[in-house]
């Protein structure tokens, strides 16, 4: 459908390492339209403009009717991964300057044998690192008021260092902040154009290097988000004038560029946080609740979970292996993806990744020089990729180079090429299978009645055996998998959160009506920050939640309030049976009658936007003929080599049923339906393969 | 080794068993051992009680499982267990480490029939013994050590036996948290089977069966493969414990070591008699030293499994330092166990001079105090184990602030110390100049002082490397001793001994002050623009480098003069 001249659209737009991903809809969800455009890394910015004018072009509107452009940025993540964030000063209490790099002391995971391991060194060095002289008890109390002299001198170093950033993270300032807005007033009145980052603001929990960790890394992102985001305005203002940016935010909701300028850490992975949201949305459209979201790419495959609808939010996350206290989209990604590299280890075990081939050379059948195995190279030799037909038909693939690099290891297995490229997808399989255990099976969750969710351009040829593996429900390939993340951040909504410390209330002995005005205050909050961005009446929603834990215990459990009326007795019962029942389905054991304490009260504030609404297409019959582009033979596990069905994703409507073995092919994806599966085409186009049968 | 396609994929979902066993284990445990630390371990075997899968925590508690295990299926028959039984034991003298390490294990189960054990092994904060915490230096006897518990049942089919739990109850002084942490075991085993039963239910018992032995036959192979490429010889090594906590005089610790094609014989039989005090390493620790050693030098890639001991031959002599009899008492192991590390290394460092590091700190340093909390009325204990540092690597310094080799543990945050106990930690930092001098440094010490706010306090604590400073190799110079201080920088300042136990005052304050970490290659051969780096980070003193590097300073820009330091240094420039 086209959307009017007079209407207004919204604009998303996901910056990846190769491609600018662009969707567009009105302010109702219609008319989607959605663009690949190449990346810009000198100034990535451009790309998103290119994006912009790309989908609107296609979408057949003008540029002036771009009411909103929601932004998904790699640019933090980025100067996390490349290290080129900014020159932060950090301050802290006396006789704790090495609190960043000492951390936990804890060897890295990947080091357990091997000692030439290390954890990621600091983002401030040692000589950055100043003390103040202060100290502020377990309880909140000051046991040596700020020794205002002992900041002024460390100003005078950071001046003199010429830092760019400030970060400050006193012991317990998150039960007394005092003196660390002492120290910002004096840091600001020394160097006035520097953005101080203060642990209380940031990170307002316990632990001092986790608080630490997320201080110092919002200071080091934050010149180099302001700068990016700036510019980006500027731009916008400039070519499209009157729209508003919106910036989506690692706990999978949407800020203003205000907010974010100011909590530049809560940018980072926020591209594939924007991925599980919209695979939440897709699955509450289709009234599926529990998915396991994936999304492979070329190096690497990020995992998100869904439960009840929403996906699952942590705060005990890490970017680029340091510490995050904030709350965000609970995100496991590893190094497995098309580039992944298959090789033989001492033992005659074969292995996948986590090397990668990248996009320069890519697989061997890129024909960019490169000899190693990939992933998408066996899938190749197996038939699954159409060699003729490859992102959007830009691309060729040299079937030979992919036989002769999968030779390589087949030679050393003594196995024919094709027995080792399945092999290779068998093993790398088995390493996504583990991933997904870790976001799932680790935290007790069965995923036998979860629906698995894929996208990214190499999913689709792995989905439905991963599901089989994985004995779920059904896998469920939606439309648009290549540009699926960019649809996430039109569905997403605005978002703020909110935490109060308790300090150990034990839930039995609350008193209500001191929990009810904690919750009242953080909600005015939440409901002022969101109207001052337009949103007011019903498209505010408000959510009450709570941190628990057994006494005695250390680990809270983070819950919605089953009852989000008024703090009432009964309502805290209700909370604490759900807690019960929780407790018991992840740790197996939970004793009756424990004493319960409330640790955290939270409220996430959204702010609603309009739902994407796919385009559908009437039932045309259950034969898929009418889509079928031809047929090849694939290799398939047992049945070798069998002839197999190849069709067009665009042909495809509403009610058809592909029956395996066959391959569904689209611009810049592709699906195999393994023999004995069944793929049933919904309305909106989306592929459902459901295993429950089989 | 028929299929290592399905080896692989039935490798990580073992792997992935004992993981979620861990993570249970953190989440449910009480003591800030547990839930912080993290010293525990957790494994997966199959049904002869051989390990097939262990979770990322702490290789050191690892091979005692081998010896428990074996303990274990000799006393239990198959037809003796049931569904739902746990089984716990801390004896030292039967694979255990020291008392305060309890072990729990429950069988697995799958259509009725044994498939195989979960097992995990926790510090616990209190089993009773003569000092709060367990954790004192010169203990004469095991029986003062803490409650010394034989392989008994805990639950039988899903219940808990009171009468056990009574035992416990009354030999321990803070019950609920004790008791908390067991069940804490508890809980994670019963994930533990649960996720093994589907995971046989799921690819059936054959096919996983035919796989955990292909693993372990593959983990053999490849250490086997590895030590072919060590050339053949015998390899020696000796180091010193600094005392036992009774009597001073250093304990020998002798390696020879042989590389025989595709097998290793360590034999420790010259190590000197056992101690007096309680620096006895029991078997299982002894084994842990040199299984981390080997597998750290030939293969660290290698899945850790019962495989990967099956090359290698360990020879030692009841009655010595590394296999002590009853009743000697063992709480101090590790101060023997990780100079058995440290010899293995350094004996390789002759075989495989790319492969090993120069010496580390080479104990842990672990303290408890125990008091009334007045905050409270209620008893407290805190337990407390100082990470160290890794000597200088062959293209590396010592990582500063990064545990090494046999433990991985995390420290106590200080806000989660100061919230649970009635102490305030004043300090917690590098100490300058503490990382011995090498082309690649070793790791810096680090120093946290306790300063008590209520009294009396019962201080138990060992360490060690306070008389024998950790080695440099390869011409790199030692990193500093460790030692122990009571209200340093004041007039009653004094130095403590390594290991003991003491009752302090409120108000005193406490200095641990960990060993550094030796450095790997002559200093003079280190890149001036580390040294740069160092001085600008003030983790190393002017007058360190000029003395250790041969090099000069300038003392305006604090950097290395290079004009000035080739005169000094010509191999500099």
């Amino acid at each position: 459908m086209t959307i009017g001249a007079d209407k207004k659209v919204r604009v998303a737009v996901d910056v990846g390492g190769t491609f600018t991903d662009a969707v567009l809809t009105d302010t109702s969800g219609l008319g989607l339209a959605a663009v690949k455009v190449p990346t810009t890394p000198a100034d990535r910015a451009i790309g998103v403009m290119n994006g912009v004018a790309a989908v609107c072009k296609a979408a057949g509107v003008g540029t002036d009717q771009v009411a909103e452009v929601v932004h998904g940025s790699t640019t933090g993540t980025n100067a996390l991964i490349e290290r080129t964030g900014s020159k932060v000063g950090f301050l802290t209490t006396a006789g704790f300057r090495d609190v960043l790099e000492i951390g936990r002391v804890q060897r890295p995971m990947a080091g357990l044998y091997d000692f030439t391991v290390d954890r990621p060194p600091p983002l401030v060095p040692r000589y950055l690192c100043l003390e103040a002289v202060e100290r502020i008890n377990a309880e909140g109390g000051v046991i040596t008021p700020l020794d205002e002299d002992s900041v002024r001198k460390a100003a005078d170093a950071f001046a003199a260092e010429g830092v760019e950033a400030v970060a400050i993270c006193f012991l317990f300032a998150h039960l007394n902040s005092a003196h660390e807005d002492r120290a910002a007033e004096i840091i600001s009145e020394r160097l006035p154009d520097v953005p101080i980052s203060l642990s209380n603001l940031m990170s307002p929990e316990y632990r001092e290097y986790e608080r630490a960790s997320t201080t110092v890394m919002n200071a080091y992102l934050t010149p180099v988000m302001r700068s990016y985001l700036q510019n980006l305005e500027g731009r916008l203002a400039q070519e499209i004038g009157g729209a508003r940016l919106s910036v989506i935010q690692a706990n999978g909701g949407s800020t203003s560029v205000e907010f974010a300028k100011a909590k530049a850490v809560t940018t980072v992975n926020s591209g594939p946080a924007g991925g599980v949201v919209a695979a939440a949305f897709y699955g509450r459209q289709h009234g599926r609740e529990r998915i396991v979201s994936v999304d492979m790419g070329g190096t690497s495959f990020d995992i998100g979970l869904i439960e009840g609808g929403e996906s699952r939010v942590t705060t005990e996350g890490d970017f680029q292996g340091l510490p995050v206290k904030i709350p965000i989209i609970d995100l496991h990604i590893i190094g497995a993806g098309g580039g992944s590299i298959a090789w033989i280890d001492r033992g005659g075990a074969l292995n996948v990744g986590p090397k990668s081939a990248g996009a320069e050379p890519g697989p061997a059948c890129y024909g960019h020089g490169g000899t190693e195995p990939t992933v998408t190279d066996a899938n190749v030799v197996l038939g699954r990729l159409n060699p003729a037909n490859f992102n959007a038909g830009q691309m060729s693939l040299d079937v030979d180079a992919a036989r002769r690099a999968v030779g390589t290891i087949a030679d050393k297995m003594g196995m024919s090429p094709e027995d080792a490229a399945l092999g290779v997808i068998k093993v790398v399989n088995a390493n996504m299978t583990k991933g997904i255990a870790t976001v799932t099976i680790q935290r007790g969750i069965d995923v036998r009645d979860f629906s698995l969710f894929s996208f990214g351009g190499a999913g689709g040829v792995h989905a439905v055996e991963l599901a089989q593996e994985l004995q779920m429900a059904e896998a469920i390939i939606p439309p648009l998998p290549g540009t699926f993340s960019a649809v996430g951040l039109l569905a997403t909504e605005m978002r703020h959160d909110y935490v109060e410390a308790l300090g150990g209330v034990v839930a039995q002995e609350a008193e209500t009506e001191n929990l009810e005005a904690r919750f009242r205050s953080m909600e005015e909050q939440g409901r002022a920050e969101l109207s001052a961005q337009g949103f007011d009446g019903d498209a505010i929603k408000l959510t009450r939640l709570a941190d628990l834990k057994v006494v005695g215990q250390t680990y809270e459990l983070l819950l919605p309030l089953p009852d989000q009326g008024p703090v009432s007795r009964e309502g805290i019962e209700a909370l604490l049976r759900e807690f019960g029942t929780l407790y018991r389905e992840r740790y197996a054991f939970f004793f009756e009658g424990e004493p319960i304490e409330l640790v955290n009260l939270r409220v996430s504030a959204q702010g609603l936007n309009p739902t994407v609404v796919f385009p559908e297409s009437a039932d045309a019959g259950a034969d898929p003929a009418p889509a079928q582009v031809g047929s090849r033979p694939v290799y398939f596990e047992g049945g070798g080599w069998t002839e197999t069905n190849v069709y067009g994703r665009d042909g495809l409507t509403c009610g058809m049923i592909v029956a395996g073995p066959a391959v569904i092919e689209e611009e810049t994806s592709a699906t195999l339906i393994p023999p004995g599966t069944t793929a049933q085409v919904a309305a909106d186009h989306g592929l459902i393969v459901d295993l429950k049968a089989s | 080794m028929n299929d290592l396609i399905t080896m692989q994929v039935i490798r990580y979902a073992s792997e992935q068993v004992a993981d979620e066993m861990g993570y249970t284990l953190v989440r449910t445990g009480r003591s800030t051992i547990i839930t912080e630390i993290k010293d525990i371990s957790c494994v997966v075997t199959d049904a002869k009680g051989q390990t097939v899968a262990q979770a990322h925590h702490t290789p050191s508690l690892l091979a005692g499982f081998e010896i428990t295990m074996k303990e274990l299926v000799k006393e239990y028959r198959p037809e003796d267990l049931s569904p739902g039984d746990v089984i716990i034991t801390n004896d030292p003298y039967k694979g255990g480490q020291h008392i305060m390490d309890l072990y729990a294990i429950a069988p697995a189960f799958f259509q009725g029939e044994l498939i195989g054990f979960v097992g995990n092994i926790t510090h616990h904060s209190d089993l009773g013994g003569v000092a709060a915490g367990g954790v004192a230096g010169g203990i004469r006897e095991i029986y003062l050590e803490g409650l010394r518990l034989p392989m008994i049942k805990l639950m039988k089919a899903g219940v808990e036996d009171k009468e056990i739990v009574g035992i416990i109850e009354n030999q321990i002084r803070v019950p609920e948290k004790t008791l908390g942490d067991i069940r804490a075991q508890v809980s994670s085993l019963m994930v533990g089977t649960e996720r093994l039963n589907r995971l046989f239910t799921r690819y059936g018992k054959t096919v996983i069966q035919t796989a955990w032995n292909d693993l372990l036959d593959y983990s053999e192979r490849r250490m086997r493969q590895g030590l072919m490429d060590l050339p053949d010889g015998v390899y020696t090594a000796e180091d010193f414990i600094d005392d036992d906590g009774i009597n001073d005089t250093p304990i020998r610790v002798d390696i020879k070591l042989t590389i025989d094609g595709d097998r290793a014989v360590i034999d420790l039989t010259d190590c000197d008699p056992q101690a007096e005090g309680n620096t006895n390493s029991t078997i299982a620790n002894t084994h842990a030293a040199i299984y981390y050693v080997m597998i750290a030098v030939v293969d660290p890639h290698a899945p850790p499994n019962s495989g990967c001991y099956r090359p290698i031959e360990v020879i030692t002599k009841k009655g010595t330092i590394a296999d002590p009899l009853p009743p000697g008492a063992v709480a101090a192991r590790t101060n023997a166990s990780q100079k058995i590390a440290e010899g293995m290394f350094f004996a390789l460092s002759k075989a495989v001079p790319e492969r090993v590091t120069a010496g580390s700190h080479g104990q842990i340093t672990t303290c408890g105090f125990g008091g009334k909390d007045p905050k409270t009325g209620q008893l407290f204990i805190y337990t407390d184990i100082q990470g160290g540092g890794n000597g200088g690597r062959p293209h590396q310094d010592g990582a500063d602030g990064q545990d090494s080799h046999l433990p991985r543990f995390m420290n106590t945050p200080v806000e989660a110390v100061e919230s649970r106990f009635p102490v305030r930690i004043e300090r917690y930092e590098f100490i300058p100049d503490s990382g011995g001098a090498g082309k690649y440094r070793g790791s810096l010490a680090l120093r946290r002082d306790i300063r008590l706010l209520t009294g009396p306090v019962s201080f138990a604590r060992y360490s060690d490397r306070q008389k024998f400073p950790p080695k440099g190799l390869f011409d790199g110079l030692p990193g500093a001793c460790g030692r122990i201080l009571r209200n340093p920088g004041t007039k009653e300042e004094e130095r403590m001994k390594s290991k003991g136990l003491d009752t302090l005052q409120a108000g005193d304050v406490i200095s641990l002050q960990v060993p550094g970490a030796g450095g790997y290659g002559d200093p003079k051969d280190r890149d001036l623009d580390a040294i740069d780096r160092d001085l600008r980070d003030q983790k190393v003193t002017v007058e360190a480098v000029e003395r250790d590097y041969g090099v000069v300073v300038d003392r305006a820009s604090m950097t290395v003069d290079r004009a000035a330091t080739e005169k000094a240094r010509p191999q500099a420039a």
